[in-house]
């Protein structure tokens, strides 16, 4: 039986508006002022509200807002019962975020139909939110990620194979199972620069497909690596039904924007020993996945070059420098990182 | 001839406002009771067996005292019109005033809140000169204004003195007072002070009590605190 709040100060019309929903077949609770409706709300969580507006202690518009404050019964439908009938208190009222505005002397009809309106749209609202969010077995949203990542068909790519190219068309998000990959925009005469790094457990391809435009990077494995493909109406479906998922893509994206941004001014304006330590220990940051791992960049310098916004060159001789400053050592082509704390203090 | 013209037409735009003043108090006021009226007439139709008899007198007896409170609304109007008109009649009268104060206690008793009580004392003698209907008119005002603005358990007391040469009326009650902006205007007709906007009320009555009074040369003073209390004391000469 749905719970519903009756908060009016007129004990008449109080009796008597229970007595018609009762007859209706709801349970009412009733509350003579705004202050006791509000507690009485607070403690029994009821379906719907039906509120006076002109209250001693607390008025109805009081009670509307803090119950708008307060987590649990933020979204109980609220229905204003009242004798202010001007346009402009039944504004204030809607604007308010109330969900009805029923005007004093009402149709016992009228007023159960805005009841029975309410509620059934709340009902409606609620199994849509329960299948999205908790879904079978009131999974969480790693779960749910888990899941769908899980049993994807998967992709193996080679060393230096393209995943997708820039100008191509999306129609599906890739995860990375394993390896390492990077994406980079070219200028057209062969020079690239790196925008982003993925490792395993990341998702990447998203931006494009949300934006529904075609690829404005080409991504490009830097070792062998294993790529679980998502197919679009899926990556759709799990956003569009999952507000959890959604927020964690919202935030993947406002990361990768911030930084982007973090990257554009240091391309501008930092040294070239910067953009070399910066790149060495974003590489370290990205795919060192345990402190204790010895950790060692096998990338091609021209890879490298990329990530770090500089010419090949350029790159090279700086790593020398590194090197006979004992920064970092180099064996067979592949970096270790020797002197971490120099080189951070050089790459901030 | 102009300051002539100039005065009734200030006393034109006067009762113009009055008048507007009276329509949306009317639209608002008249709200609550038509409601109980409907929701009752509403509920009696879902009570057609005898066995629902009590019941059916209970929303009777809702639609009979919602139309007493339209009626209340409508005779404090029409008192107003008549006070604005001059047509209030006067008829001073020799009269015993403690027999006539309780008298009009029991008959107010019942419409009191809650639990709220009546304390009444009178001193000096009791025969005082003057209308007795207007004066019970304006102890119901004003203890009618002391039981809304006070608390369900609240106590109202009223006091009159008969002096050599003054009779004074007080109510006093502890409930929610007048902030005093608000005291200087609360005689004013349809005037609502800010902490009462929420609870209903026409504005009327103290008005009427204010204008019954000075037919009868009686002065009112209001002496209020907010969250403490009001009182209303209207001092008449004893002639």
């Amino acid at each position: 039986m749905k719970k519903i709040l009756l908060i009016e100060d007129n004990a008449d019309i109080r009796n008597n508006t229970a007595e018609i929903l009762e007859l209706s077949n709801y349970k009412v609770l009733t509350a003579c002022n705004g202050k006791q409706g509000l507690e009485m709300a607070i403690e029994h969580k009821p379906d719907l509200i039906i509120c006076d507006i002109m209250m001693p202690e607390l008025d109805g518009y009081g009670v509307l807002h803090a119950i708008q404050k307060h987590e649990n019964i933020r979204n109980t439908a609220f229905i204003f019962l009242t004798a202010k009938t001007n346009r402009s208190d039944f504004r204030k009222g809607m604007d308010l975020g109330a969900d009805d505005y029923v005007t004093k002397p009402f149709d016992a009809t009228e007023l159960l139909n805005a009841v029975d309106g309410r509620l059934r749209k709340m009902d409606f609202l609620k199994n849509e939110l329960m299948t999205g969010i908790t879904g079978p077995g009131a999974a969480s949203d790693a779960d749910i990620l888990k899941d769908f990542t899980e049993g994807r068909n998967s992709n193996r790519y080679k060393k230096k194979q393209i995943i997708y190219a820039e100008g191509n068309h999306p129609n599906r998000i890739y995860y990375v199972v394993k390896g390492k990959i990077k994406a980079f925009k070219g200028n057209g005469d062969g020079k690239e620069l790196v925008t982003e790094l993925f490792s395993q457990g990341d998702f990447f391809g998203y931006v494009a497909l949300l934006e529904e435009t075609p690829y404005r990077d080409t991504t490009e494995a830097l070792e062998d690596s294993e790529i679980a493909i998502i197919p679009m109406e899926d990556f759709t479906a799990l956003i569009s039904n999952n507000a959890g998922i959604a927020q964690k893509f919202i935030q993947l994206l406002a990361g990768s924007i911030a930084a982007k941004e973090n990257q554009l001014l240091a391309l501008a304006y930092n040294s070239l020993r910067k953009k070399v330590a910066d790149a060495l220990l974003r590489m370290q940051k990205k795919y060192q996945r345990t402190k204790d791992e010895a950790f060692v960049i096998d990338i091609s310098r021209d890879s490298l070059a990329a990530i770090a916004g500089t010419a090949k060159e350029s790159l090279i001789r700086t790593l020398a420098d590194f090197k006979n400053e004992d920064l970092i050592g180099i064996t067979d082509g592949s970096i270790t990182i020797l002197n971490q704390r120099k080189l951070e203090y050089l790459a901030n | 001839m102009e300051a002539e013209l100039q005065a009734s037409l200030t006393k034109e735009i006067e009762l113009g406002q009055l008048k507007s003043r009276f329509v949306s108090m009317a639209s608002h006021e008249f709200r609550t009771p038509l409601s109980a009226i409907l929701s009752s007439a509403h509920l009696l139709e879902k009570y057609p067996n005898t066995e629902d008899q009590p019941k059916r007198l209970k929303h009777v007896q809702r639609i009979v005292s919602s139309v007493g409170l339209l009626t209340d609304i409508l005779n404090d109007f029409l008192n107003l019109g008549k006070i604005e008109q001059g047509k209030i009649p006067v008829v001073f009268v020799e009269f015993d005033l403690p027999e006539m104060i309780q008298k009009t206690i029991d008959e107010i008793k019942s419409n009191l809140k809650g639990t709220q009580t009546i304390k009444y004392e009178h001193e000096g003698g009791p025969l005082v000169n003057l209308d007795p209907d207007l004066l019970q008119h304006i102890l119901m005002n004003l203890v009618s204004n002391a039981s809304k603005f006070s608390p369900d358990d609240g106590c109202i007391e009223i006091n009159t003195i008969k002096g050599e040469k003054f009779v004074t009326l007080s109510v006093k009650d502890h409930g929610i007072g007048i902030a005093a902006a608000d005291q200087l205007h609360i005689k004013e007709a349809f005037y609502r002070a800010a902490n009462a906007v929420n609870i209903q009320g026409t504005g009327l009555g103290l008005h009427i009590a204010d204008r019954y009074s000075e037919l009868m040369n009686g002065t009112i003073k209001c002496t209020s605190e907010l969250y403490k209390g009001t009182e209303i004391s209207i001092t008449f000469p004893a002639k």
